[in-house]
């Protein structure tokens, strides 16, 4: 016996469809529309058995699981029209809402390990609580959802990945891009699997609530494969596919045949539900749309603050970062760590999570080798309400995790309209002069700073990581670090300077002003992270060789970057040096050259300082001659 | 402690902004008594001396050599005697900066970028002087060695950013085997500043003079080849060898410096229908009148032929302009750049056997007098070519015992030259040798 109320809810999801594509038609709708029609049961035997508590990570084609979890109508219409008052603020539209425990995403197969995550939090929470992933077969072709079935079924992590089979992907039919067998490939990672159709809606609601039992009970995942079809386009008029194939699935469909069956309790379900959807519409029809200043603020530059005397630590920076892992951990409980190779004795490739595993084993995540879950997982682990802090064990590996960053992190807290909240951390230690070679002495700041809603801080000897820590610690939204491989085994005490003052701002990320201690500078040098301490460590040098006085402006944040204090400096030398140890194209240099040059009321000279436009090489000779030092900022301040 | 006296820096002509201490005629702490003179300062025109008003202590805030700006407290007289470092820190406009500093450090150690180490070294100066800097660049030691630089320097980026003019000095000072730097007196700054104000463009004189040729040409005739009954290749010649005595027309002014050359390029001014251009006789002052004559034919053939080569143009150090040619009786020579002084030559109106010379010079690197002198020794050796045709001024030759001139003897015979009592050559006119 089917339920009336599912088969009204599908109903209503398909009602509602239609409805989009009529007002799209009209040119109500702006953008785009992915419709379920044909596969709402899917939605209805998943979404709709779920319990409020649980959470639903959906794709493109999620109207049909909002409905069935959210029964929010009202925000779901008005999203699509672009109200203020849609469940995204009409800022995310169609492919991406959000409300409660309902996320989508439109990016295929990234949502799954941010799911991974969120199920996690449940876990570390032991709520009980469990989650579904909705994925469509054409996302078996992506390998974020591997990486993440390989950890959620090594760690028990209660979630379902669903699998909408409509034997599509877009325009391209399955037996064009896939190989093998669906259901093997999760059996291969040792997760349970289910199998159900659209068709026999009776045996899908039975079938998808056995398997979110099966889930909850033994806290594992599962993979739940759904057999079914859609009858309109992919979005909106783009089908090539064969009218009598779609016609025999239109003659299998449940509704289609519930209304030939019994078209007086359709014909009264349809006017109760029509009703519904029209004055849900011609309340929305009012609302109105939000404002760009409701929607975006702009970033200011700080007011002149406080200045003091940078506090010296007779400890390694790799010590201090250690400490505040150990310390915040204890602290605060909502503190995770992931990383690879970050077990205990070995503690992470540069030993930052030395002894962390012993102390709090249920907190701290050795990934496989997978950078993308790695993110992905700790998206939603922040999503959650947890402080995730995610370790790339090299700069270099940045590249796998940049949809993450992109696609998922910057962009959640905006296009929720509010709603979400991804406090991540990623950390990454970056650069060379190690001689590990191409692939692992990089510096990839540039990609990773004016990301929208990414702070990106870059650790340097001069202050103690623990301070920087603590502020990334109360972050709202993502934050990148990159901390430098030589600078691990600094000590800020080393770095006293007679003939300069060293002082610092009272920012929550500094900026440090080394400036002559009577003399009035002439140039003006601008750096971060890792060059600042050979930079200090030779400015004497810099002075006897280059005849100029410099001050040198050492930014803790690069993004967004603070240009209080160096404009003032500028205003004072007019010649402004940057040096980043990444190769100078397109670089943070050209960013604050820039960004200089928009505020200063007055002309400057610049010159960007680099490294050369090659791969890093191993070879020490050569990677000190491609890398800068002090050697090359004295060339480029003598050739000015 | 009740403060007698203040000496500021009086304002004493509008065109001083800064003066010269010349003078400090007591120490700080030192009696003064009512009337004595206690400092004097240079100003563009005078010495300004200042006396005591009252008798007390003296206070200077100054040193000998200072430039003082108008206003300035330089010196005080006080009741009591006063430690003259308190003050210091307190006035001194150099110690402004440590003020600000809260907190004295002293481990700072001053360290010379290697430009500084070499002026300091070349100039012989003591590397202690510059105990009280952190930092010491070729810009402090430069500045130490002339106080009044940092202002000009100032005045200048102020001046160069509303004329284009200011940057000359760079492409000036490439060649720097060429030149040598004296620096700018005080008062060649201050009479810069002065002039300055009232025609900024250029502080240029020209002084002109009238030469009576006489029977020049008869004689220089004879010996041109290219060039008869022009005057150009011997003034050329002579303003060659004239010029090594007067070094600062052969110079030129540059950012507060003046630099001289130390070769005499002359360079000539040709405009014959292809554009006015300064063809250079190269290291004229070793070369003959003859080779002077062909360097030049050589020149105006590749002017004509426009053949001239960047060589031929460049590191002219004085310029001569011969418009006598022209029928020019009478004009003012510019200056070409990098040079401090052009010699202009023209006809003078009564269609005499004169010329006008006239020498326009740069009043910040030279002055009147050295270019009249200069004006009248050419004239003197140009004048001298005619009277190689006698042996002697006539109105000179006078008989030894009458006093007549021989301009007033009648005679057929003239003078005869005799040897005197004292074995002096001697003239005596034939009326005194035949009647007396
Ligand atoms: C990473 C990524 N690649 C490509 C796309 C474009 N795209 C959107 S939907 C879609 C087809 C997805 O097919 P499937 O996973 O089978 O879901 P279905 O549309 O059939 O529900 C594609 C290629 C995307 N959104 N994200």
């Amino acid at each position: 016996m089917i339920n009336h109320r599912n088969i009204k809810e599908a109903l209503l999801i398909r009602r509602v469809e239609e409805t989009f594509l009529q007002l799209f038609s009209k040119g109500r709708l702006n953008g785009t529309v992915h419709t379920c029609v044909g596969q709402e049961f899917s939605a209805v035997a998943f979404a709709g058995q779920l319990k409020k508590s649980d959470f639903i990570f959906s794709n493109h084609r999620c109207h049909g699981h909002y409905l069935s979890f959210t029964k929010d109508c009202y925000g779901l219409i008005a999203e699509l029209m672009g109200k203020k008052t849609g469940t995204s603020g009409g800022v995310g539209s169609s492919q991406h809402l959000c409300n409660n425990n309902f996320f989508s995403n439109g990016i295929q197969g990234g949502i799954v390990p941010v799911a991974a995550g969120y199920a996690l939090a449940n876990k570390l929470q032991k709520n009980g609580n469990i989650g579904v992933v909705f994925i469509g077969d054409g996302t078996l072709g992506e390998g974020v959802l591997y990486e993440t079935m390989n950890i959620i079924s090594k760690w028990d992590i209660p979630l379902m990945i669903v699998c909408e089979n409509n034997f599509y992907a877009q325009s391209t039919p399955q037996h064009v891009n896939l190989s093998g067998d669906i259901l093997k490939r999760a059996e291969a990672f040792d997760i349970k699997t289910f199998k159900s159709n659209t068709w026999d809606v009776e045996n899908i609601i039975k079938n998808a609530e056995q398997s979110i039992d099966y889930v909850r009970t033994s806290g594992k995942p599962c993979f739940h494969l759904v057999d079914t079809y859609r009858l309109n386009a992919h979005s909106k008029g783009d089908d090539d596919r064969d009218a009598e194939e779609i016609q025999k699935y239109r003659d299998k469909d449940f509704l289609i045949q519930f209304e030939k069956g019994d078209k007086e309790t359709y014909a009264k379900y349809l006017v109760q539900i029509n009703e519904k959807i029209d004055s849900v519409l011609s309340q929305v029809e009012n609302d109105t749309e939000l404002s760009i200043n409701e929607y975006y603020s702009e970033i200011k530059d700080s007011e002149t603050s406080d200045w003091s005397d940078v506090k010296y630590e007779d400890k390694r920076q790799v010590d201090l970062i250690n400490q505040f892992f150990i310390d915040m951990m204890s602290k605060d409980e909502k503190t995770v760590f992931l990383g690879e190779d970050i077990l205990s004795p070995y503690g992470g490739a540069f030993k930052v999570a030395k002894n962390l595993s012993f102390k709090y084993p249920e907190r701290v995540f050795s990934t496989p080798i997978s950078e993308g879950a790695l993110a992905g997982i700790s998206n939603g682990l922040a999503l959650a309400g947890f402080k995730p802090y995610a370790e790339i064990m090299f700069g270099d590996f940045v590249t796998l995790v940049m949809d993450q960053i992109i696609n998922h992190a910057s962009k959640f807290h905006h296009m929720y309209n509010g709603k979400a909240l991804c406090p991540v951390v990623l950390r990454t230690p970056m650069g060379g002069k190690r001689g590990y070679g191409p692939t692992h002495s990089q510096t990839m700041d540039k990609f990773l700073v004016g990301i929208d809603n990414i702070t990106t801080v870059a650790l340097n000897a001069l202050i103690n990581p623990i301070e920087l820590y603590t502020a990334i610690h109360s972050e709202k939204h993502p934050v990148i670090v990159i901390e430098n491989k030589v600078d691990y085994g600094r000590k800020s005490s080393s770095l006293r300077l007679k003939n300069f003052n060293i002082q610092r701002n009272a920012e929550k990320y500094p900026v440090i002003k080394i400036s002559p201690y009577s003399s009035n500078p002439d140039i003006t040098i601008v750096t971060y992270g890792g060059n600042a301490a050979w930079i200090i460590e030779n400015l004497n040098k810099l002075i006897i060789e280059t005849d100029r006085i410099p001050e040198v402006i050492v930014l803790t944040k690069i993004h967004p970057v603070d240009y209080t204090e160096i404009i003032r400096s500028v205003q004072n030398t007019k010649e402004l040096y940057f040096v980043e140890e990444g190769s100078k194209y397109n670089g943070i240099g050209s960013e604050v050259i820039a960004g200089v040059v928009e505020k200063a009321t007055f002309s400057i000279k610049a010159k960007r300082i680099g490294a050369l436009p090659v791969p890093i090489p191993a070879v020490k000779s050569l990677e000190e001659i491609v890398l800068p030092g002090i050697d090359t900022l004295i060339q480029a301040i003598i050739n000015k | 402690m009740t403060i007698l006296q203040k000496i500021t820096v009086p304002h004493e002509s509008v065109n001083d902004q800064y003066l010269t201490v010349i003078t400090l005629c007591f120490k700080s702490g030192d009696i003064v008594k009512k009337n004595d003179i206690i400092l004097e300062l240079e100003t563009s025109k005078t010495l300004l001396t200042v006396e005591a008003q009252a008798d007390g202590f003296i206070s200077y805030f100054c040193d000998k050599g200072d430039e003082v700006a108008v206003n300035d407290l330089i010196a005080q007289i006080t009741d009591e005697p006063y430690l003259h470092e308190e003050l210091l820190v307190t006035t001194h406009e150099n110690d402004k900066k440590s003020e600000i500093k809260s907190e004295k450090r002293t481990d700072v150690e001053t360290i010379f970028s290697i430009k500084a180490m070499e002026i300091i070294a070349k100039e012989g100066i003591k590397k202690e002087l510059f105990n009280e800097f952190d930092f010491v660049t070729e810009t402090v030691v430069l500045d130490y060695l002339n106080p009044g630089r940092q202002r000009q320097k100032e005045k200048n980026e102020i001046a160069s950013q509303h004329s284009p003019k200011g940057s000359a000095r760079n492409d000036i000072f490439q060649n720097d085997e060429k030149i040598s730097i004296t620096k700018l007196s005080n008062a060649k700054k201050r009479e810069i500043e002065y002039l300055s104000s009232v025609q900024e463009a250029g502080l240029v004189s020209t002084i002109y003079i009238d030469v009576n040729l006489g029977s020049f040409f008869e004689l220089v005739n004879p010996q041109l080849e290219y060039f008869k009954e022009s005057i150009l290749p011997v003034v050329i010649y002579e303003s060659s060898r004239l010029l090594l005595k007067y070094p600062l027309l052969n110079a030129f002014y540059a950012n507060g410096e003046i630099a001289v050359y130390n070769n005499v390029n002359i360079g000539v001014a040709i405009d014959i229908d292809d554009g006015l251009k300064v063809v250079k006789i190269h290291s004229t002052n070793d070369l003959g009148l003859n080779s002077i004559e062909n360097k030049l034919m050589e020149l105006v053939e590749k002017y004509q032929d426009r053949k001239l080569e960047t060589v031929d143009l460049i590191d002219v150090t004085f310029t001569i302009t011969d418009l006598s040619s022209n029928g020019a009786y009478f004009f003012t020579p510019l200056i070409n750049k990098n040079n401090s002084a052009i010699l202009g030559i023209a006809n003078s109106n009564d269609h005499t056997n004169n010329v006008i010379l006239s020498l326009s010079f740069d009043h910040r690197v030279t002055e009147g007098k050295v270019a009249t002198n200069f004006l009248f020794e050419l004239k003197e050796r140009l004048i001298s070519y005619s009277l190689h045709k006698r042996d002697h001024d006539i109105r000179k030759v006078v008989c030894y015992k009458c006093m007549k001139p021989l301009n007033d003897d009648l005679g057929e015979i003239g003078f005869i030259k005799v040897v005197n009592a004292q074995g002096l050559d001697k003239f005596i006119c034939d009326t005194c040798l035949f009647y007396h």
